[in-house]
């Protein structure tokens, strides 16, 4: 007998599903906000405003006096000039040539003070936006970033992504209290995560039938009890399949020819590509590291080389974001642990500074020009002094995040970002 | 296909509520429930033990209960549950088979107590402990191994709580035995601030890290001054790493030294006194200055003071009197067992935050300080309530409940405004009281501040006369033995006189006498000098006495006058303890009523999409109903006809078409109808059914720990049996072990067992672990974990089949349905359901050339299920 509908019995219903083809467990049964998986094809549409981040960590403290806040002819200066940059009358360091050109993009914070010269409470506080305290641990920016950003986000994507050294592979442990579900996945040089590869034994198809089951499996237990833990769990092996799917998102060779050989064959100018390349697929965060800026001796010729190999690839990438229309919702930031001291010591080097140093951000929510200013010889703040705490509010401002909202973090408040600090109002957009 | 009879999507179908019509009674016994709920003299429960603690509980919890709670879960849920609760796995194929057989009575009561006396458990204990303790943070002073050492032996002798945390604090770390007690300190670096806090936390259920720079500002009663009331008596202790003995670290601890602090809000300043909760300051030994130290500090010197503040603080919490800390224990072994607090967050106790029962919880809180705080007694009770024994799915009646429940809003509400008011009135006294006490304290400070420095001086003046009369003594026993030295010198001198006028030539004796008579004279001068000394010290103790006289005298004299200044506050202490106790009451009665209606107005608001959707399903089957008929008719007319041969003048049958597409039409109208409230139903269904467990009437899927996941996969892949048996093999060829008893046995192949498989564990922790320095019994998932499942060597390499792994015995079978007997079994601890036999089957007959890869993937389908990953 034709029966041109299905009465809605359990069994006409799974009858349905498996002529449907097994669509991911059962297309449209998802609670709770993770129902756009059912569409791939939609989750995949980077949606126009999602917010992105960048971050450019310039590892052991980029000087500011050959960079961003050039003091040429002064006994502090150097032996660089500053050379004009796109915006009439703001210099920059000449080892920043190609970067010169895009500074109509940026906005140069002058007047970091972050009174704190150890490497690792200053990268903790420049990351965390706060003081490492004994009691109590923070979430670093790109697990905050994910986590407030995720509701815009592709879902089947990880939000909080630095792209390292070597071979990387595993999460880091940098989003205390929020979880580790926001702790950043690290990428080292094009290898995907841990796991993406599907094992050599099983074929695709073997795949296919196993997945199967296990969705089979589940059908009974979940019809006797679903609860949102439930549903996390069984979203996850259909995003794992997405993300097995979608491995190549991790790999730079794919990008253009052209694109790999203008950011340059060395494992930064590979990184940010690979960066953008990873924001372009909607990956809320993304954090790249420059090593290492630490001249205790040689400084100029140090900055030379580093800048040299910085330059080209910060300015690509930035010229790119730009040109593609992705600036607007992705914002950039140069930061380091601290800056250089004025003072260059006996092994034309400079040390550790944390008292009038400069970060750069560029992108969405942020006006472009020059904030802050050092005096002459760049030994102090004159002007516009903001610290770690007031850059962190501002970041996470500029993507259209509250920073004075708090997260419900199993049932407790947790604000995003320091409630006793300030963003920086006078350069946000 | 699964299980056609039990794959409903929702548990209702309308078929099971007709069948549980009985609106009326059901109301009734609501009613009853509700006006027990007012009436109930719950206090009384707790005075007749002759009721075991698991009964009290039950009658306590489902007291406050709006409807039937659910059944009990299945013997195979059961025994799993317990299984992973109490060892921290699930159990084999043998024993579950033998508990389903089992058909004593008391055969729950009995697994209960063979599993809480395994080594499996002590194990288990450990780790739960090790997590609540330490919170996976890296082992760096003391070693893993001496901390799991001396967990184990703690739980394994069955050492009380209260003993375990005073250990935890006191031990410093020198005492070889209780090393691994030291942990606890010395692997937060001996840090003040992260010891207050986490001691706050973990001991006492209250997270008061933000009242280290103000009083707390959403939550009342943290204040500022009781977090630096903790941090007095960890403030003094420090990391001491000895150079001279392999730069091993111990716990160094000042004898002096307090901290002021200011709020950075209000500016308000204090000054640390050790102090618990917003207690007064505890009395503290008086010492003379100098007097502070048993090993005073030095260079590359542990310094110890005479009274230690830390030692101090773990007397006062192993006391066990402090409701703090015994609800804190109890409220976290019941999130242990129960998957959920009474109280959430756990570490987040305070007047505000209501217990979901707070009559359960001072039931348990006041049983475990009974029971000498035996963990093993208070498990063995909660692991026999009905509330833990609970099936994963509501009562068939639940719904129909629910909506009777809704018609008793208005009288809960008056009930509510009633209790309320009294609670307001006593809660209005409670914080006069509270604040007279604070301003009574202001006031009688100078007089707590002179009988503070009369204490001090009298045990100054106490010492220094003690110390002058030791001197004096010193220096009479000095005189006494100068004098009789003089004695005999003289005697000497004065027969050497004799006997030299006698012989004046002997040159030798004249001269002899001269020394004796010149020592004779110096010897004098010296008693003579003595003498004089001791007049002056004996004028010195006199000085001294009296002045310790006075000191006492001043001490007698203001003793009483602080005494009397702080009479008020213990008068009113003392009524604060009353009324306190009486707010308890009245909070816990409103409390019941509050959450009563909180849920009565939860269950309504989301009923209606329930009942919508049922209405939905409901005309879907009449419409469907009609069709059928209709059909039915059309074919009649048709076989008429046929066996007739008529025409049909009429056209009956376009007229029959006609309708039958009409209801089609309207099948499919109805079917997307009731495809779009099936949406709304869903997840109003979980709402309800998380309002069902929070309330304890259904029992809560709780998510394997990462440990319970490893071992349980383990267990359930062959993977542990076959490393069992390796260790008793090893064991049986070691002549030393053979001497074990049976308990000893088992115990060396559970470590045995342990050590080997730790590496393959340690990889789930990786993954499924929160950060070190986290709370860890949040749940979260993340895409990777998936990833680890599905492509992750470990996972893969253990179900090959190998050796007499699940998938070697189950390529061992001949028969599907043994083979899905054998599988479901090993890896969810129950028999299949016919549906699922039939899907073994299928899957199998479907590639008959591939049985191998079959069963595995059968066996990888069901560990990656959700029925595995979460206890049903």
């Amino acid at each position: 007998m034709h029966v041109p509908y299905a009465c809605g019995s359990a069994e006409h219903r799974i009858a349905r599903r498996e002529f449907l083809g097994n669509l991911a467990a059962g297309a449209g049964v998802f609670a709770g906000g993770l129902g756009v998986f059912a569409q791939p094809s939609v989750a995949r549409q980077l949606k126009q405003d999602q917010k992105r981040i960048l971050v450019i960590n310039m590892h052991g403290g980029l000087s500011q006096l050959e960079s961003w806040d050039p003091k040429p002819g002064t006994p502090t200066g150097g032996p660089f000039r500053a050379i004009p940059t796109s915006v009439p009358g703001t210099h920059i360091c000449e080892l920043l040539p190609k970067t010169a050109s895009l500074v109509h993009h940026m906005m140069l914070v002058r007047g970091v003070n972050t009174a704190e010269d150890d490497h690792g409470k200053g990268a903790y506080l420049m990351l965390h936006g706060r003081r490492q305290t004994p009691a109590a641990d923070y979430p670093q920016i790109g697990a905050v970033a994910a986590k407030a950003l995720e509701g815009a986000s592709d879902p089947s994507l990880p939000g909080h992504v630095q792209i390292v050294f070597g071979r990387g592979g595993g999460r880091g442990n940098n989003a205390a209290y929020l979880g580790p579900q926001y702790a950043s996945v690290s990428l080292g040089d094009g290898n995907p995560p841990n796991n993406l590869e599907r094992p050599e034994a099983i074929t695709e198809q073997a795949d296919l039938r196993r997945q199967a089951m296990r969705r089979q499996a589940n059908e009974a237990f979940l019809s006797r009890r679903r609860t949102a833990m439930t549903d996390a769990y069984t979203y996850n092996y259909e995003q794992a399949l997405q993300l097995m799917q979608r491995r190549d998102v991790f790999d730079v060779s794919h990008e253009p020819q052209r694109d790999i050989d203008r950011y340059g064959k060395h494992d930064f100018g590979r990184h940010c590509l690979l960066a953008r390349r990873l924001l372009e697929q909607g990956i809320s965060f993304v954090q790249v590291t420059h090593s290492n800026y630490d001249t205790h001796n040689e400084n100029f010729n140090f900055h030379i080389e580093q800048l040299n190999e910085f330059d080209a690839p910060f300015a690509h990438l930035m010229g790119d974001l730009a040109e593609r229309g992705m600036l607007e919702s992705t914002l950039v930031v140069v930061l380091s642990e601290f800056g250089r001291t004025p003072r260059i010591n006996h092994y034309y080097g400079r040390d550790h500074w944390s008292k009038a140093w400069s970060v750069c951000l560029a992108g969405s929510g942020i006006q472009t020009g020059v904030f802050g200013q050092t005096n002459d010889q760049g030994t102090e703040v004159l002007d516009g002094q903001v610290d770690h705490g007031n850059l962190f509010h501002t970041y996470l401002q500029a993507v259209g995040v509250d920073s004075r909202g708090h997260f419900d973090v199993g049932g407790r408040e947790v604000p995003l970002a320091d409630p006793a600090v300030q963003p920086i109002a006078e350069i946000l957009a | 296909m699964i299980g056609p009879t039990q794959a409903a999507v929702l548990p209702w179908s309308p078929r099971e509520r007709r069948r549980s019509h009985h609106r009326t009674r059901i109301a009734q016994g609501i009613t009853l429930g509700i006006l027990l709920l007012t009436v109930a003299a719950v206090p009384l429960l707790r005075a007749d033990d002759s009721v075991p603690l698991h009964a009290r509980l039950d009658q306590v919890l489902e007291e406050s209960l709006l409807g039937t709670p659910a059944p009990a879960a299945s013997d195979g849920e059961f025994l799993r549950r317990v299984y992973l609760d109490l060892t921290g796995r699930i159990p084999d194929t043998a024993t579950t088979r033998a508990y389903l057989a089992d058909t004593s009575p008391t055969k729950q009561a009995d697994v209960i107590d063979r599993l809480l006396e395994s080594p499996e458990h002590v194990r288990h204990l450990a780790n739960v402990f090790d997590l609540m303790l330490m919170e996976r943070r890296p082992a760096k002073h003391v070693t893993q191994a001496e901390w799991d050492q001396y967990l184990l032996e703690s739980f394994a002798n069955q050492k009380p709580y209260h003993q375990l945390v005073k250990e935890l604090l006191s031990s410093d770390g020198t005492d070889a035995k209780l090393r691994g007690a030291a942990r606890f300190v010395l692997d937060r670096e001996v840090e003040p601030n992260l010891l207050t806090r986490d001691i706050s936390r973990i001991f006492l259920g209250r997270d008061i890290q933000c009242s280290q720079c103000h009083d707390h500002p959403l939550i009342d009663d943290y204040y500022q001054a009781e977090y630096y009331g903790l941090y007095a008596f960890v403030g003094r202790s420090s990391l001491f790493v000895d150079a001279k003995n392999e730069n091993k670290a111990y716990i160094a601890e000042k004898g002096e030294g307090d901290v002021s602090y200011k709020s950075v809000f209000t500016e308000v300043e204090g000054e640390s006194r050790p102090q618990l909760l917003n207690q007064s300051p505890l009395d503290e030994p008086v010492l003379a200055p100098g007097d502070e130290y048993l090993v005073k500090p030095d260079k590359d010197v542990r310094p110890i003071p005479r009274n230690s503040r830390r030692a101090l603080l773990a007397e006062e919490l192993a006391r066990g009197d402090h409701p703090a800390f015994r609800r804190n224990l109890a409220n976290r072994l019941w999130a242990w067992m129960m998957g959920r607090g009474l109280i959430e967050p756990i570490d987040l106790h305070h007047a505000e935050n209501v217990p979901q029962h707070a009559l359960a919880l001072d039931l348990l809180a006041d049983e475990l300080a009974e029971r000498n705080f035996n963990i093993r007694e208070i498990l063995r009770e909660m692991a026999l309530t009905r509330a833990y024994q609970r099936s994963i799915e509501p009562a068939k009646e639940w719904l129909a409940q629910i909506e009777a429940g809704v018609t008793q809003l208005p009288a809960v509400e008056k009930m509510l405004a009633d209790a309320l008011e009294s609670r307001k009135q006593a809660a209005e006294r409670h914080s006069t009281l509270l604040s007279e006490i604070r301003s009574h304290r202001a006031e009688t400070e100078p007089q707590r501040q002179v009988y503070g420095e009369a204490r001090q001086a009298e045990v100054v003046a106490a010492f220094a006369a003690r110390e002058a009369t030791t001197a004096l003594e010193g220096t009479l026993g000095n005189l006494a033995a100068r004098e009789a030295i003089l004695a005999a010198v003289d005697a000497a001198a004065t027969a050497g006189q004799l006997a030299a006028e006698k012989l004046p030539d002997e040159a030798d004796l004249v001269a002899a006498t001269a020394q004796f008579t010149a020592k004779a004279e110096a010897i004098t001068a010296e008693v003579a000098g003595l003498t004089a000394k001791v007049e002056e010290q004996r004028q010195a103790e006199e000085a001294a006495g009296s002045t310790w006289t006075e000191a006492k005298q001043t001490l007698a004299e203001a003793e009483p006058r602080y005494r009397e200044s702080t009479a008020p506050i213990e008068e009113r202490e003392g009524e604060l303890e009353l009324l306190a106790r009486e707010l308890q009451r009245s909070q816990n009665h409103h409390q019941v009523v509050e959450r009563q209606l909180t849920r009565i107005r939860a269950l309504q608001s989301r009923i209606e999409p329930l009942v919508q959707y049922e209405t939905a399903r409901k005309e879907l089957d009449e419409v469907a109903r009609q069709r059928e008929q209709e059909e039915l008719a059309r074919r009649e007319l048709a076989r008429d006809e046929a066996t007739a041969g008529s025409e049909d003048p009429a056209n009956q049958q376009g007229i029959h078409q006609q309708k039958l597409a009409e209801l089609d039409a309207e099948l499919v109208q109805l079917e997307q109808q009731a495809a779009e409230l099936e949406k709304g139903a869903t997840a109003a269904q979980q709402e309800l059914e998380d309002l069902w467990t929070q309330q304890l009437a259904l029992a809560p899927l709780k998510s394997l720990s990462p440990e319970q996941l490893a071992w349980s996969i383990l267990q359930a892949t062959g993977v542990l049996a076959a490393h069992r048996q390796a260790v008793e093999k090893e064991l049986d060829d070691k002549p030393e072990t053979a001497e074990l008893d049976a308990v000893g046995r088992a115990a060396a192949i559970e470590q045995g067992v342990y050590e080997k498989l730790l590496p393959s564990v340690q990889q789930f922790i990786t993954l499924f672990g929160a950060g070190a320095g986290q709370p860890q019994n949040d749940f979260f998932s993340t895409v990777d974990q998936a990833l680890f499942f599905t492509n992750g060597g470990p996972i893969q390499s253990w179900l090959k089949p190998s050796g007499q792994n699940l998938a070697q015995r189950l390529l061992g079978l001949e028969d599907p349905r043994e083979i899905a007997e054998e599988l479901f079994l090993s890896v969810l601890t129950r028999l299949p359901s016919d549906g699922e036999r039939d899907w073994v089957s299928q899957s199998l007959a479907g590639s008959p050339d591939a049985k191998a890869e079959v069963v595995q993937d059968l066996a990888w389908a069901l560990l990656t299920s959700t029925e595995f990953r979460f206890c049903p």
